[in-house]
């Protein structure tokens, strides 16, 4: 039996059960198992991504391919499609998908006494936060989603791995085949991968609030499954934590969406010897460098962003360069990450519209992307990655009949998707033969030979019209169902009457009846002439678009580097240079920086090869340090959820990009401890940088430093600002024991860890672990403070279990205390000025600093404000105006002071032989308001200069220029632009909640 | 024993200034400060001066080399040199003696209930008695524009003087201006499901523009009336306004809200003065032809957007002052009005000459606030509001105000901040 068309076998299948399996249901009529044997022939069959056979066939049957290849023996019970040299190619796989899961509804951020549980909400034996759903198994809920389906079928796609998108643990996913059948015969494997997140999902508990504390989560969780393994499962039942155990045998995927997320997914898979693949944001190519080698497998979206209106040069300006470039390069992802030797797949996932894929797929072809390496991202990489080969990915013997057929080659722009089969079953979106041969055609008319008739295929559609002559054409209107034909004609413009016709359509002629423009009963016929001659012009595919004007920079903003500036040797010729050492300020001495240090001061000073600084009438001092700062943190500043977070690491959460690192560094800053929010007693653990403008997060942290933690007093730890505070504790009193507890348990930690017998069932927590460190002075306190009564009771706490608060911040009320403080040997960073914000800081003064450096503590300034710190120098000085202060001892309060409070006045701070090279040249004073910072050294690489950055604003104006155009002119041709939606950044301060609010107002 | 006692009279004179601040007492005997660099604010600096002031106004002010009273006994005399002397500063755009504590509402009266309130006085809240004014006031800041805050139409403002034992005292100008906030063309929130959100941005625009004219004209067709029934406060408070007795202050930034500002009200002759303007720069050329001055928000600010010059907060003034654009600086709050000359200074280094930079917040702003004819400059006729420093006022460094006077009354320039310091400093022997 030879059959040219299966339109029909769609509607069949609501009718009978395909036989690829066991008959384990009940049905209600007479059996109807069918074993949907086919043979399609005259194919271009891609076997695999980098293989295909002409003129070949397939042959399946009950679901799965029997054969693929040339001069098969066709069998007589199989139904033949011949498929006229179209198409086959094995179904796309999509990895990262929701296909068929229940719906989950994402928390609302935390808020005090609002919406937020501050304990578990979950009832079962599951683990402590509710984020964790290792126990959720996609196949226990998988269901089939027709409409859906037909979506991912039209866009090529064959099988789906699904999963539930919601928390930090989600469980397993599976992987399922997208036909029309009950579940049980659609799932290729089950259990394929454990998914992860850094978002905590549907979870109402407040725990974890912040980016940081999902990372805490992470980590503790990988910790207490190994307890569990190794003795916990004797004390309880933990369904999460046995689940989690039983998850790590799979692949490992984790969402991050984001490249710096990535790094941080890579960091955590190195702690725990695990490998990940990734799920991407789309915007690797901006770390491509920290990525290479590193990523193995890299999940990414296809959802380029959409150019935007810039039509308005007032919301154009609102518009960052980073998004607009972004607008152009996102395109180029896939490739750039594929060419640093990442295998990746893409994924339909964050796309509006399944069926926008392959248009995105052809813009990775136009940037350079081969098909092949397409084609493997595809069907191959998924399937591989899941320990599915040998059921899908190609198209082999013994494989699953999961493919698609195409009217031409998948990546020509026209061609078209016909019909994508699923587990043996066809989903039909056009025939597989032409309705009508598209050629050219001599009508006649009552057997009267009139025109030559054209028709030509235009998509899945066709064009006809009667060529009267070389030049002139008359249109012909056509409906075509299937082989029958409908026409109609206006003959003659003149009478503007129609001639209408009705037919059916045969390989060689088009045959019927109708009626001419008076009403006449006419017959008609069209006798097939000839193909239509393939035009020689090359398909016009948009190349304009691969000439890209944007630059890829480090860090990801405006004032990134093309190239990362490095370390050269610079002899600064006869400056005034302010050491912040004994000799406090040497006039008209050089300095010569070599190998990123301080390598000698004096007079006359040469060395070949130094770059030479003239520096007459200019001032040179050491970098500025900020003590506390909020800069350069990604996904919230505070973990606000519990009154002791000291296992949150600010330094996961390092943003490179934040362009305040080089707004600071124009103001002489070349580091700062970035410290957690103050809305804990017990916050997180800081992380001190160097601003390494264009260095990625980990690059940025200075090397071997001492760790340090946020601690926290008074009105922002009781959350004085909310009426709604539910949080334990809501007075200075609670706030006493909660240090008190939480040093007891510490030492009663240590003790078991001590202990051998006790050690052996032992949980490792890393909450206490921090804890400890501070007991055994490997960790350090920087402690937001302001009335005497707490900073007094703070030092109490610290003396009665043996061990000294560091630094006190803020520090407002330091001036009542100062003999105490003295006594305690703690150190203060306090602001200049600041006061009647809050009740508690009523007693602010601005002698504040002058009172507690008289007294011998060790004092900064600080900004804990991303502006201020831009002139700390200027802060400094207020200290000269309000205390009497020397100019030298205010200027040591933002470099050897802070130095000395974060312990790295050994490198750093001073301007001393032998010292880092963090090197501020100044226009003036550096205590003046009129000092301007020029040129700034980190390291002896000069990270700052005031006329490169000058030069540097052109060209981002210049950049973006020529992409305003480029999207004008893309608008213009009919592309599609969106109206900008703001993205106005966050500045973290000591307050801030969760990702925080524009109208927040500023609180310290 | 006896620097005890010397402590405790200390403390006794100061707690004055640190339970209240109480009014200084008028000008009995005439006053002549000799030696000091003279700054007016007119263009003239007095390297070596004579400043002399008699019943609250400035009667002699010449080079002290042609001084033709020095040593006369009628003045008290107050030797000066080496010292410099500027005008008493002036703060616009304040919330001064209408907040005590930010965070504890019950010391709050900045910002009233509703959007349109143009009824509301800044002057009948405004409280002497602030412990927060002495702080701002010993760094020579002697004249404010308090105003209030919030909604679209906040309401009015007065200028006070930084002494006085009640407002009806220490008010130099009462309800100067009527300040509002210009609607802002929003963009969209990214993936923000709500629907105002997602309302075209020009459109929500234009309906909040429609509602603040149709206000407008009503109150204009309301200003008509001989006796209007019923009567409308809020319209009554606007009918000096149309006038051109009473100001039109925005807070605007954008480029778009600047122009939308201006233009709304050329239909009512009004002028408006634009408040915040961190786009001024963009639109120097629009502004000077429709004359409208500028109050630029603080120097100490981020800029906008993460393209834009990373020092353009500190460039504008510069900019302005190039244009020829009538302009001063403020600082939007209470506290944080000390650092109003840093503020200032900010923009020398970055192109802002310091003869433009003392005007902006001396006579340029009063000429804003309509008081020039008074105050804002030392000339002979004006108001004796003046200072003296021991240095440059721009610069931290030097910038000390030793003494000052309000309409020739000496000022009190202890705070509670110095009495604490000192009391401290003598707790710990630190004198």
């Amino acid at each position: 039996m030879k059959s040219r068309h299966v339109a029909g076998v769609l509607l069949l299948l609501l009718f009978h059960i395909s036989s690829n399996a066991q008959q384990t249901f009940p049905i209600n009529g007479i059996s109807d198992e069918r074993e949907n044997y086919y043979a399609f022939t005259n194919a271009r069959i891609y076997k695999s991504y980098n293989t295909f056979i002409d003129s070949a066939t397939l042959i399946i049957r009950k679901g799965k391919i029997v054969s693929v290849g040339k001069n098969l023996n066709v069998p007589n019970d199989a139904v033949v499609v011949d498929l006229g040299f179209k198409t086959i190619y094995p179904g796309f796989i999509d990895i990262y998908t929701s296909y068929g899961m229940p719906e989950s509804k994402p928390s609302k951020g935390f808020e005090y006494g609002r919406n937020s549980n501050l304990l578990p909400d979950r009832k079962g034996a599951y683990a402590g936060n509710d984020a964790l759903k290792c126990e959720f198994s996609a196949i226990d809920h998988f269901t089939t989603d027709v409409g859906k389906a037909k979506q991912y079928l039209e866009a090529g796609f064959c099988a789906v791995n699904t999963h539930r998108m919601d928390g930090i643990s989600r469980g397993s996913s599976a992987l399922v085949s997208l036909a029309d059948q009950r579940e049980n015969l659609l799932i290729i494997k089950d259990k394929t991968a454990h998914h992860l997140s850094f978002s905590k999902g549907s979870s109402t508990q407040a725990y974890p609030g912040s980016l940081m504390g999902i990372i805490a989560v992470l980590r503790q969780t990988y910790l207490d499954g190994e307890w569990y393994a190794r003795s916990g499962y004797k004390e309880q039942y933990n369904l999460t934590l046995a689940s989690w155990n039983d998850l790590q045998k799979l692949p490992q995927i984790i969402e991050c969406n984001d490249k710096l997320n990535e790094l941080r997914a890579l960091k955590i898979a190195e702690e725990y010897n695990k490998s990940y693949i990734l799920k991407g944001g789309g915007n690797e190519y901006q770390r491509i460098d920290e990525l290479k080698g590193k990523a193995t497998q890299i999940i990414l979206p296809v959802n380029f962003p959409d150019a935007y209106d810039v039509e308005d040069p007032n919301i154009a300006d609102r518009i960052n360069l980073t998004d607009m470039r972004h607008w152009e390069l996102a395109p180029s992802n896939p490739k750039i990450v594929s060419d640093a030797g990442i295998e990746i797949t893409l994924t339909t996932s964050g796309l509006d519209k399944i069926s926008s894929f392959k248009s995105k797929i052809l813009e990775c072809l136009n940037r350079g992307m081969s098909k092949e390496a397409i084609l493997k991202a595809i069907t191959y990489n998924p399937a591989s990655w899941l320990g599915a080969l040998d059921k899908i990915g190609a198209l082999d013997a013994g494989k699953l009949a999961n493919f698609f057929i195409c009217d031409g080659d998948y990546f020509d722009k026209n061609s078209k998707i016909l019909q994508t089969w699923s587990n043996g079953e066809p989903t039909v979106f056009s025939e597989t033969t032409d309705a009508i041969r598209p050629g050219k055609y001599k009508l006649s008319i009552n057997n009267d030979p009139i025109r030559i008739l054209v028709f030509e295929k235009d998509g899945l559609k066709y064009k006809s019209f009667i060529q009267v002559n070389d030049t002139s054409k008359i249109n012909v209107n056509n409906t075509i169902n299937r082989n029958i034909i409908t026409l109609s004609f206006v003959p003659d413009q003149k009478t503007k009457k129609f001639i209408r016709l009705n037919g059916t359509a045969y390989p060689d002629k088009l045959i019927g009846s109708g009626y001419d423009i008076t009403g006449n009963a006419i017959n008609w016929k069209a006798d097939f002439i000839s193909d239509i001659e393939k035009s020689t012009k090359p398909s016009v595919t948009d190349t304009t678009n691969n000439v890209l004007v944007s630059t890829i920079v480090y860090p990801w903003d405006g004032y990134g580097w093309k190239e990362k500036p490095v370390q050269k040797d610079y002899l600064i010729k006869n400056a005034t240079i302010w050491t912040c050492e004994k000799e406090e300020v040497l006039k008209g001495y050089d300095l010569l920086i070599k190998n990123g240090k301080i390598d000698k001061i004096g007079k006359n000073l040469s060395f070949k090869g130094a770059i030479e600084i003239d520096a007459s009438g200019k001032h040179v001092s050491p970098g500025i340090i900020d003590e506390h700062s909020h800069i350069a943190i990604q996904g919230g500043v505070n973990e606000c959820t519990q009154p002791n977070t000291a296992e949150v690491r600010i330094g996961d959460v390092v943003n490179c990009d934040d362009v305040n690192i080089y707004r600071q560094l124009s103001g002489g800053v070349v580091a700062a401890q970035l410290l957690h929010g103050s809305c804990n007693p017990i916050g997180g653990q800081s992380a001190i940088i160097k601003l390494r403008w264009g260095y990625a997060p980990e690059k940025m942290k200075i090397e071997n430093a001492d760790g340090f933690i946020k601690f926290a007093l008074g009105e922002n730890v009781k959350n004085s600002r909310s009426s709604f505070n539910t949080r334990y504790p809501d007075t200075r009193m609670g706030v006493e024991q909660i240090y008190r507890d939480a040093f007891t348990r510490a030492q009663e930690y240590l003790a078991a860890k001590k202990n051998n017998t006790l050690l052996a069932s032992q949980r490792k927590d890393i909450e206490l672990e921090t804890l400890v460190e501070i007991l055994t002075s490997k960790r350090f306190i920087t402690c937001h403070s302001y009335v005497q009564s707490e900073i007094n009771m703070l030092m109490h706490v610290a003396d009665d279990f043996g061990f000294k608060v560091n630094t006190f911040t803020h520090i407002l009320e330091g001036y009542k205390v100062a003999d105490k403080m003295k006594k305690h040997q703690a150190g203060a960073s306090t602001f200049a000025d600041w006061w009647a914000y809050k009740y508690e800081v009523i007693d602010a003064i601005p002698h504040n600093s002058g009172i507690l450096h008289d007294m011998g503590i060790t004092t900064a300034i600080n900004s804990d404000d991303a502006e201020m710190a831009r002139r700390l120098n200027q802060e400094a000085a207020k200290a000269i105006k309000y205390s009497e202060m020397s100019p030298t001892e205010a200027l040591k309060m933002v470099t050897i002071n802070p130095a000395k409070l974060l312990h790295l006045d050994a490198r750093m701070g001073s301007i001393k032989e032998g010292k880092d090279a963090d090197i501020v040249i100044w226009s003036a004073s550096p205590l003046s308001i009129y000092a301007i910072a020029e040129i700034t050294f980190v390291d002896g690489i000069k990270f700052f200069d005031r006329n490169e950055m000058e030069q540097q604003k052109k060209l981002i104006d210049e950049e973006r220029n020529a992409l305003i155009q480029k999207m004008l002119a893309f608008k213009k041709s009919g592309g599609k632009t969106e109206l900008f939606t703001s993205a106005k950044k966050i500045q973290y301060h000591c307050d801030t909640i969760g990702e925080g609010k524009e109208e927040s107002i500023e609180n310290h | 024993m006896k620097s005890i006692l010397i402590l405790l009279l200390f403390i006794g004179q100061s707690l004055c200034s640190y339970t209240q601040n109480v009014g200084a007492l008028p000008q009995r005997m005439p006053v002549a400060i000799k030696g000091a660099t003279i700054h007016c604010a007119n263009g003239k600096t007095i390297q070596s001066g004579v400043i002399a002031f008699e019943a609250g106004k400035i009667t002699i002010l010449e080079d002290m080399r042609s001084s033709k009273i020095l040593n006369q006994d009628k003045y008290e005399w107050i030797d000066a040199t080496g010292k410099h002397i500027y005008p008493g500063l002036i703060a616009l755009n304040t919330q001064l003696g209408l907040s005590e504590i930010e965070s504890i509402k019950a010391t709050n009266d900045f910002s009233e209930i509703g959007s349109y309130n143009p009824e509301v006085r800044a002057l009948v809240a405004y409280n002497t008695d602030s412990r927060v004014t002495p702080t701002v006031r010993s760094n020579g800041i002697f004249l404010t524009q308090t105003a209030p805050v919030g909604g679209v139409i906040s309401g009015m403002s007065s200028v006070m003087m930084l002494d006085g034992w009640n407002w009806e005292d220490a008010v130099y100008k009462a309800d100067d201006a009527i300040f509002m906030y210009w609607p802002y063309l929003n963009s969209p929130s990214r993936g923000s499901n709500n629907d105002a959100a997602k309302q075209n941005p020009t459109e929500q625009f234009e309906n909040k523009i429609r509602e603040l004219k149709s206000f407008f004209d009503q109150a204009y067709a309301y200003s008509a009336k001989i006796n209007p029934q019923p009567r409308n406060l809020k319209f009554e408070s606007l009918i000096p306004v149309f006038k051109g007795e009473r100001k039109i202050w925005v807070r605007a930034h954008d480029v778009i809200e600047i122009q939308s500002a201006v233009q709304f009200f050329e239909p009512y002759s009004i002028k408006p003065v634009i408040v915040g303007a961190q786009e001024a720069w963009k639109i120097t050329d629009f502004l000077k032809e429709k004359n409208i001055p500028v109050v630029l928000s603080e120097t100490h600010r981020l800029p906008m957007y993460e393209d834009d010059n990373i020092a353009q907060p500190f460039k504008t003034p510069a900019i302005l002052a190039d244009n020829s654009i009538l302009f001063s600086i403020s600082v939007d709050g209470f506290w944080q009005v000390r650092n109003l000359p840093f503020q200032v200074g900010q923009a020398i280094p970055y192109g802002l000459d310091k003869e433009t930079a003392l005007n902006c917040i001396t006579i340029n702003a009063a000429k804003i606030l309509g008081i020039d004819r008074s105050t804002g400059s030392l000339e002979v006729g004006k108001d004796a509001t003046l200072l003296i420093s021991e240095g440059d006022i721009f610069d931290m460094m030097s910038s000390k105000v030793s003494m000052g006077f309000i309409q020739g009354r000496k000022i009190d320039l202890s705070n509670k901040q110095k009495v604490l310091n000192s009391i401290y400093r003598k707790k710990y022997n630190l004198e």
